[in-house]
């Protein structure tokens, strides 16, 4: 009996140790983390929101699974990392909505679509199309790479319907 | 010089990954570049020696039927903190390496030397064990990883892993001459197997050298 407790004791003081140096490495280490993984996306918020440079990574209930993080320009609006399976790889974008619902930017960062069909949903083209419209409007495109570009609108209906959420 | 040489050889017989055969996963895993094996390599020099340290010192204190959680305890939360520090300071080791480095608790070799070597000799002695042992193991990587880097993409280069700025880049095969093949898992077992064999191939004509003198 006394040798039982010897043991569970020893191995809950340990236990207790451990804990406490893991809790004051990550009180260290969290608020660096939480810029870094603000300062990898940074670049394309800031070409979103220009002038902003308030950035803070948000908590967000997302019913589709496409959205992956969600960013919050602090009094500009909403950003939001959206993955998407396009035609033959999945394409990932950053699409910014401001606080009046509008789309003011869209950063496709990766596409592996077909060059010069699918791939034109990273073109200016594309998203000069979509950005200015509203997202509770119905959005209107370029017709032509269609399962590219409507996986692009599919992940920025997911979007719109996290960025109502947040309202 | 001789002693330098002499160090590094039996670094290489007595090598974890190539004479022992632990830790292979990662090896096989992370050796696509230099940055990579070095990376890994110092991670787990600095949490092998500091879990060698820790379990030598509480070794005369920990009941003998419960050190195995205790050295895991240990080994876990080091692998943590520095995983953690890691992605705080060095993001790019950390998006490199990714889920490898909390496989580090898993690795053999950490385990290993807690429980035949830690576990029964002093604190210094125990320091050495794992400075020792976690060199031999960034030497294993940073070999496979040359070999791998310079036949996939002909150029070896390195880069500050907290800044992310290029310190050097040689092209050493133009790039209509590489094989991309050595950056993929073939490529990893084929580098493992032809590594291992030479070392065995050099351990027997050493031993014997020995028994002939005899």
């Amino acid at each position: 009996m006394k040798k039982i407790i010897h043991l569970t004791v020893f191995l809950a003081i340990v236990s207790a140790l451990a804990g406490g140096i893991l809790g004051y490495v990550n009180a260290l280490t969290s608020p660096i983390i939480e810029e870094q993984k603000i300062a990898a996306v940074k670049a394309s918020l800031q070409a979103i929101f220009t002038g902003s440079d308030d950035f803070k990574e948000i908590s967000f209930e997302d019913a589709s699974g496409n959205v992956i993080n969600a960013y919050e320009a602090v009094g500009a609006g909403y950003a939001f990392n959206v993955e998407v399976q396009g035609y033959k790889d999945v394409i990932r974008f950053i699409v910014g909505i401001d606080n009046t619902g509008k789309i003011v930017g869209l950063e496709v960062n990766y596409v592996n679509d077909t060059p010069g069909l699918g791939s034109k949903v990273a073109e200016p083209e594309f998203i000069n199309g979509i950005v200015g419209q509203q997202v509770d409007a119905s959005l209107d495109v370029i017709s032509g790479s269609t399962i590219s570009s409507n996986a692009v609108l599919k992940g920025i209906d997911s979007a719109a319907a996290v960025f109502g959420t947040l309202k | 010089m001789k002693s330098v040489l002499n160090y590094g050889m039996s670094l290489l017989k007595e090598n974890p990954v190539f004479g022992l055969y632990l830790g292979i996963c990662s090896t096989l895993a992370i050796t696509i570049n230099l940055n990579n094996a070095l990376g890994m390599g110092i991670s787990v020099i600095i949490i092998l020696t500091i879990s060698n340290v820790v379990i030598s010192a509480i070794r005369k204190i920990t009941p003998d039927e419960i050190r195995i959680p205790v050295y895991i305890v240990v080994i876990a939360t080091l692998v943590k903190a520095i995983e953690l520090l890691i992605r705080a300071y060095a993001p790019a080791i950390d998006q490199a390496l990714g889920i490898f480095i909390p496989l580090i608790v898993v690795n053999c070799i950490i385990l290993g030397r807690a429980e035949a070597f830690a576990s029964k000799n002093g604190v210094v002695a125990s320091a050495l064990d794992g400075l020792n042992m976690g060199v031999a193991y960034t030497l294993s990587l940073v070999a496979m990883s040359l070999v791998r880097q310079i036949l996939a993409t002909g150029i070896v280069d390195l880069s500050n892993p907290f800044t992310n700025a290029e310190i050097f880049s040689i092209t050493l095969i133009p790039s209509q001459y590489t094989i991309p093949i050595f950056s993929g898992a073939i490529g990893a077992f084929l580098t493992f197997a032809l590594l291992a064999a030479g070392i065995s191939a050099i351990k027997n004509a050493e031993e014997k050298k020995l028994k002939g003198a005899k």
